[in-house]
């Protein structure tokens, strides 16, 4: 009986712990994702200058809570040689944003293998993606229905979405963060 | 008066939200087994290898209709019942959703698209790989109304004539219909010209929501052909035990 309700508690009241996994090439915007991410959730969030973000080598983190649920993102390096790395994150991962550039057209080939390869992957085959479709605002960047079509994919079985984005400007970003908690709670639909 | 209604919406949805998490957490714990991988069902697709053992069904659909009319509205509140009330435009925004139609397991592709799209050659090309269209429009707006012939005919073009291609019209803001500009009886007529069905939601309050998803999608599934075992509406309100043994009965045929 105590285990019962001690579960009720938990399951109904304490904050619920999600970790999102943001991956993507390198120079696509994630960590610029990220600080725009925290500086729209976190109170009184110092914005970090955009100029002042290099490569990503490590992990950056970073933590945002809305309706009672933490969302703890952790931002990969998208560098050839630290993409590798991105699998040893997918166990604990329950949800992935796939950040996309989208005037390097040039790249789509290497971005659709890429996506190919993380969408393998069994852990991430059954978690919610979002694909940032980035960079939206400049003149020349590709239509996110363009992107859609670049990463059509059959293994998935979660929930997918794939929004135009602009890290530097903000635009979207909260769209992003409210469908990552949205879908980390949806079932599928019965008709 | 709206801020009190707003509390109790907001009062409402959190303890349906509480009570479907109750609900999981007391009755679907216990069943390791993902509720839609069924061992069983993926091995008699495997053997009769008409399918590799994950692919399976998607039915693409794209939103039309001019901006404002509630696209977004109608797409988030089927998905993920919300509806947000500020307006901000859509560029393209796509989704992709696992929904279970008739007891079969399948995904819904839903691109919602700008209300005024400037680009046409791109236009053309996501409007061809659609196989379904909502076209929508306000009942409280003649214009966009009026605007509904016009995408069909785009639709229509890319579609090389093929005037079968599944298309519903729909009238949204059903909520406010004291306030209708478009007759019921014009829109009767357009769907009849049009050769489709006509639903009339209001995103706001979900109503028919699901209807207009569920025709068109049926639509699309008749045209795949893979229809051949009808289970009918009223699996949607039976038990997850019994639309486990639907999707069971309808792989054996396959
Ligand atoms: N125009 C434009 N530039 C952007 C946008 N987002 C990011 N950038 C720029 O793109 C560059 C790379 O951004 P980062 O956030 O460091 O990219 P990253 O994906 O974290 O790269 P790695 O850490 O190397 O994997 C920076 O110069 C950003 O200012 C955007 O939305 N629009
Ligand atoms: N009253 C009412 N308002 C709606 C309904 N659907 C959408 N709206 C509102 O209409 C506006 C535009 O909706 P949106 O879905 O963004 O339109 P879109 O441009 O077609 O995607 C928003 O302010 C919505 O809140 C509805 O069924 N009833
Ligand atoms: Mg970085
Ligand atoms: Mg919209």
């Amino acid at each position: 009986m105590y285990t019962l309700s001690a579960g009720i508690w938990e399951k109904f009241f304490k904050k619920k712990d999600y970790y999102v996994v943001i991956v993507g090439l390198d120079n696509a915007g994630k960590t610029t994702f990220l600080e725009q991410t925290k500086s729209h959730f976190v109170k009184d969030y110092g914005v970090l200058n955009p100029s002042k973000i290099t490569a990503t080598v490590g992990l950056n983190t970073g933590n945002v809570e809305l309706n009672n649920t933490c969302l703890h993102f952790w931002d990969l390096g998208g560098q050839e040689s630290l993409r590798e790395l991105w699998a040893t994150y997918y166990d604990d991962a329950n949800a992935m944003i796939f950040v996309v550039d989208a005037t390097r057209s040039d790249l789509f080939p290497i971005v659709a293998s890429q996506f190919k390869e993380v969408m393998a992957n069994e852990i991430v085959q059954n978690i919610p993606v979002l694909v940032a479709v980035n960079k939206s605002e400049m003149e020349g960047a590709a239509a996110a229905a363009e992107v859609r079509m670049l990463l059509e994919d059959d293994n998935h079985r979660s929930d997918l979405a794939v929004l135009p984005v602009s890290a530097l400007e903000g635009t979207n970003i909260e769209r992003c963060v409210h469908w990552i908690v949205r879908s980390l709670a949806s079932q599928p639909l019965y008709l | 008066m709206d801020k009190v209604s707003h509390v109790l919406r907001n009062g409402w949805n959190w303890i349906k939200l509480k009570f479907l998490a109750l609900w999981h957490f007391l009755f679907r714990r216990k069943s390791d087994e993902p509720e839609f991988y069924d061992p069983e069902a993926m091995a008699s697709k495997k053997a009769s290898g008409t399918l590799p053992p994950q692919q399976q069904v998607v039915h693409k659909v794209i939103m039309v209709g001019t901006g404002g009319v509630g696209k977004s509205a109608l797409t988030l509140q089927f998905m993920y019942d919300e509806f947000v009330e500020e307006y901000e435009p859509t560029k393209a925004d796509s989704y992709r959703k696992k929904v279970v139609l008739d007891g079969e397991e399948c995904s819904i592709d839903i691109l919602d698209t700008a209300g005024q799209e400037d680009y046409s050659a791109i236009r053309d090309n996501y409007y061809r790989s659609g196989e379904g269209f909502i076209c929508v429009f306000s009942i409280l707006d003649m214009e966009s109304f009026e605007a509904t012939n016009e995408f069909r005919e785009q639709i229509l073009r890319v579609k090389n004539s093929d005037s079968s291609v599944p298309i519903v019209l729909v009238g949204n803001k059903g909520d406010m219909r004291d306030q209708r500009v478009v007759s019921a009886e014009l829109c009767r007529q357009r769907a009849e010209q049009w050769g489709c069905h006509y639903v009339e939601t209001s995103a706001k309050r979900r109503e028919n929501v699901d209807k207009v998803f569920y025709d068109l999608m049926r639509e699309m599934k008749r045209r795949k052909g893979g229809s051949q075992a009808q289970t009918g509406i009223d699996a949607s309100a039976s038990s997850g035990r019994k639309k486990r043994s639907g999707i069971k009965k309808h792989c054996t045929i396959l």
